[in-house]
């Protein structure tokens, strides 16, 4: 009689048998062995000393210790290949098949074989960065972050890499294999982006979206400094990315590994295809992300292009907006729909008004839902309607490549037209050589008080000069700018200084009570050195400090102030930014290159 | 089990065509020359190739299986090969180590259970895949050529083990080696070219090539006619003699005919 038990009430222990002796293929395999064993020293060994050199910063730690993401993908790869191949070799395929049914259980076991040292490694990298974090007291939502990070970019950047070497584990032979893996993994790194940028720049062949669905696997632009308020780069269309090399390898794997008489193969094959095609969808409408690289849509190159053929304009208002009433939606990109009381100051008819270029205004509609028709000109907009209309709503969408709004971050300063302000006014200006990238935005200030009644959706909670905004929750105000920031930010009293600044700050420069009290005595003796009237008192102003993006890519300055708050930046030298404070308050926003150029007769 | 209206395609090439057949608890053997499709066949009936069309029936429960190409992981020893085998087949946990043994002594392989597969020779291998295939006891057992690279006594002892299974199940023995089975199966399948030729016991086999084997001396090679095929050539009291098989009536005596002469003349359709 069969002794063989067909009822799976020891499935485990059974499965238990199975694992221990594929476990001891991989163990007795030395080349595999030995593979896992130098992955695991080579990572400790880096993870060690890149937290003794920049633990005492926890994001720039975990951004230089990501690295080790990537030597873990290359070394799963390799271990995952081998493995399989070994299995695939051994000719033992037939025999479980033929007497088990169970070749789906043989390279299933195989791959939870595989996950455990892409496992381990992951929760190491995690420890070793919540360890930076306990050490330098980061609040608890950072470690959401950490957490999110090794979880996208070591954990399932590791189930990619087993995916993948699963396989071509299953179907090449080595030369084939390896070289396609060599391919892959040359696409994903930025050594690659000469192919697409010569492409672009030589050919005008666009073919960066293809690169970056590669290139978006790793954690991307991590040469770049990165910007504390917004983290680093786990934005969704990155997790669609990795999800979409998943699932399409996936079921690769299970259209080998599966019984071709099995019922659920096809559909089985059909769900990942179909996960894998979402996420390639998801992941071709990213939204606003920070690219840092010379793809066209980049930080950099979006602006750049584009402003190098456009003319400013500057037109003062003809009418006065007295009233926001935003509803905004912050997902994957801002959702707007902005009402504005407005009142003709003279006859006219049109409203002119200013809404960054990449916002698409898809309706605009009067106080009685009457369509009012519209024309969008690059950074400018006209609305023709007589001077009866008292309420102008404007619907639009969109994300600016450089100010970014979406779920992991907010970026939206006051300055920066992200609504629409009256009139035309000029927010960008490009020195003649701006071939090379001496573009700069310029902060704009001087839009009038109005009362402000917000109404936001977010996934987190957005920091506001009116306040901190949760989702669903209305904040009312009256200032002559509303700025919205979102992310790794925290609210600091400093002996009656308000801030909001970034949980983590690079080691170099600390806010703090007594760097406040140097720069309000420093801004105090200059403003009687110049005999100014008015003093400035910085506790009477909400404290923003002024983020990478902000500082660095778009040049603001140290310094952007407002009737109600002042975007600083993180500077040491408190006479540069206490200078910065007082003459743009007192004496205007500061000139731009072109300006200073044309007031030194360089230009005309 | 009950084989109907088998058969297996690939591509253009009919590898098994419409084959039917059925067998009761025994020793079956499966001959045919090489490309018959007695792999194939065997393949089908354990389940790795699906069929295009008919069906087979009584393989549902699970079978022990030996292929042609046995492979092993080489890291193991034949203990942990034979556990894996077993957690496999889902015998129990407690059952599993006198399984493993009973199933290692009756190939032989006993001495060598912590032995590493990659120390092992491929007759060794062999033998362990013949003990893989008896773990459990399945109703059913399949063969393909397991008495490959054997030596005459394992070979023998092969031939014992499938004796004692007689009464426990169906086994079938897929070869070309007409000794492999003649002496222990009960029912004999010929194939060739896909297609059953026919079926029977040794004996009926045999009888197939009744009055179609000849003796003849060398000399009188030039008058053969007809069909016919030389099969073998032995000396005797210094006289060479030749025996051959044909439909036709050739010159020398008529002979018993031998089990394997039934199986020529069933692939040559004599």
């Amino acid at each position: 009689m069969p002794i063989t038990e067909r009822r799976n009430n020891n499935f485990w222990s059974m499965k238990g048998g199975e694992v221990k002796e594929l476990s001891m293929v991989l163990c007795r395999s030395p080349h595999l062995l030995i593979g896992i064993i130098i992955e695991l020293i080579v990572i400790l060994a880096i993870l060690i000393y890149t937290l003794v050199q920049f633990g005492s910063d926890p994001l720039l730690y975990f951004q230089i210790a990501h690295v080790t993401c990537v030597l873990m993908f290359l070394f799963t790869v390799y271990s995952s290949y081998e493995y399989i191949f070994t299995i695939r070799k051994s000719g033992i395929e037939e025999v479980v098949v033929a007497q088990c049914k169970a070749k789906g259980s043989l390279y299933g076991i195989a791959f939870f074989i595989l996950l455990v040292p892409v496992l381990t490694i992951s929760f190491i990298e995690f420890l070793f960065a919540a360890f930076s974090s306990i050490c330098q007291n980061m609040p608890v939502s950072l470690y959401v972050h950490i957490f999110w990070g090794t979880f996208l970019d070591s954990l399932l950047s590791g189930i990619l890499a087993i995916c993948m070497g699963m396989f071509c584990g299953l179907r090449l032979e080595r030369i084939k294999s390896y070289s396609y893996i060599a391919a892959f993994f040359f696409l994903m790194i930025s050594a690659s982006e000469l192919i697409p940028g010569i492409l672009n720049d030589g050919y005008h062949i666009d073919i960066w979206p293809i690169k970056k669905l590669f290139s978006s696997i790793f954690l991307p632009d991590q040469d770049w400094t990165i910007d504390y308020q917004y983290g680093l780069q786990i934005e969704p269309f990155r997790w669609n990315c990795v999800l979409f090399w998943c699932f399409l390898f996936f079921a690769g794997v299970i259209s080998k590994v599966s019984q071709h008489s099995s019922k659920i193969r096809l559909p089985l094959i059909g769900i990942c295809l179909v996960f894998s095609l979402t996420n390639l969808w998801g992941f071709f409408h990213s939204g606003s992300v920070i690219d840092l690289s010379e793809a066209p849509n980049s930080v950099f190159r979006t602006d750049q292009v584009y402003y190098r053929n456009e003319y400013p304009r500057e037109e003062p208002a003809d009418f006065q907006i007295s009233s926001y009433d935003m509803h905004l939606h912050i997902g994957r990109q801002l959702n707007a729909n902005v009402s504005m009381s407005v009142t003709a100051l003279e006859s006219s008819d049109a409203y002119r008004f200013t809404l960054y270029h990449t916002y698409h205004i898809n309706r605009v509609y009067d106080e009685n839902g009457k369509n009012i028709p519209f024309f969008q000109d690059g950074d400018y907009f006209t609305v023709a309607s007589d001077n009866n209309v008292r309420i102008i709503t404007v619907e639009y969408e969109g994300f600016s490549p450089m100010f970014y709004s979406n779920q992991q971050g907010v970026c939206l300063p006051g300055c920066f037209p992200y609504y629409p302000w009256a009139g035309y006014k000029q927010i960008f200006y490009t020195t003649p050589d701006s071939e090379v990238g001496l573009a700069s935005f310029i902060p704009r200030t001087d839009s009038p008080k109005a009362t402000y009644s917000v109404n936001l959706s977010s996934s987190s909670p957005i920091y506001s000069n009116l306040g901190v905004l949760q989702s669903k929750e209305t904040v009312c105000g009256t200032t002559n700018g509303l700025s919205l920031m979102s992310g790794m930010l925290e609210t600091k009293e400093l002996d009656g200084y308000v801030m909001i600044s970034c949980w983590s700050q690079s080691d170099f420069f600390h806010f703090s009570p007594e760097y406040f009290d140097t720069l309000q005595e420093t801004i105090t003796h200059l403003e009687e050195e110049r005999g100014y009237d008015e003093h400035i008192d910085l506790k009477k102003y909400t404290l923003f400090e002024t983020n990478e993006t902000m500082l660095n890519r778009c040049g603001y300055g140290l310094a952007v102030p407002f009737d109600d708050h002042i975007f600083l930046a993180a500077y040491p030298d408190v006479k540069c930014v206490a200078q910065a404070i007082t003459y743009f308050i007192h004496e205007g926003p500061p000139l731009t290159i072109e300006e200073k150029m044309q007031s030194e007769g360089v230009l005309p | 089990m009950k084989i109907t209206q088998c058969t297996k395609r690939f591509h253009k090439r009919i590898a098994v065509d419409r084959l039917s057949a059925s067998f009761d608890t025994g020793v079956i053997g499966l001959l045919g020359p090489n490309g018959a499709g007695k792999t194939t066949l065997l393949r089908c009936i354990c389940g790795i190739y699906k069929l295009n069309e008919g069906s087979i029936e009584g393989a549902e429960n699970g079978v022990g299986y030996l292929p042609q190409q046995f492979g092993m992981f080489r890291a193991l020893s034949v203990y942990q090969m034979m556990e894996y085998f077993a957690s496999l087949k889902k015998i129990p946990k407690h059952a599993q180590k006198d399984e493993i043994e009973r199933c290692v002594e009756l190939v032989h392989l006993s001495d060598r259970l912590s032995a590493r597969i990659s120390t092992l020779s491929g007759g060794m291998i062999r033998r362990l895949g013949i003990a893989q295939a008896l773990l459990g006891n399945p109703e059913v057992i399949l063969f393909d050529e397991p008495t490959v690279g054997l030596d005459p006594e394992e070979r023998i002892r092969f031939k014992n083990v499938v004796a004692l299974r007689r009464h426990q199940g169906i086994t079938l023995i897929s070869t070309h080696i007409v000794n492999d089975v003649e002496a222990v199966c009960d029912t004999i399948l010929i194939l060739n070219e896909g297609h059953l030729v026919t079926s029977g016991t040794s004996h009926q086999i045999a009888q197939l090539a009744y009055g179609k084997v000849y003796m003849l001396s060398e000399d009188q090679e030039s008058n053969l006619h007809g069909l016919f095929f030389v099969k073998d050539r032995v000396e005797e009291d210094g006289t060479s003699y030749l025996r051959v098989l044909s439909p036709d009536a050739q010159p020398g005596k008529q002979i018993e005919p031998t089990m394997e002469d039934g199986y020529l003349c069933a692939i040559k359709n004599y």
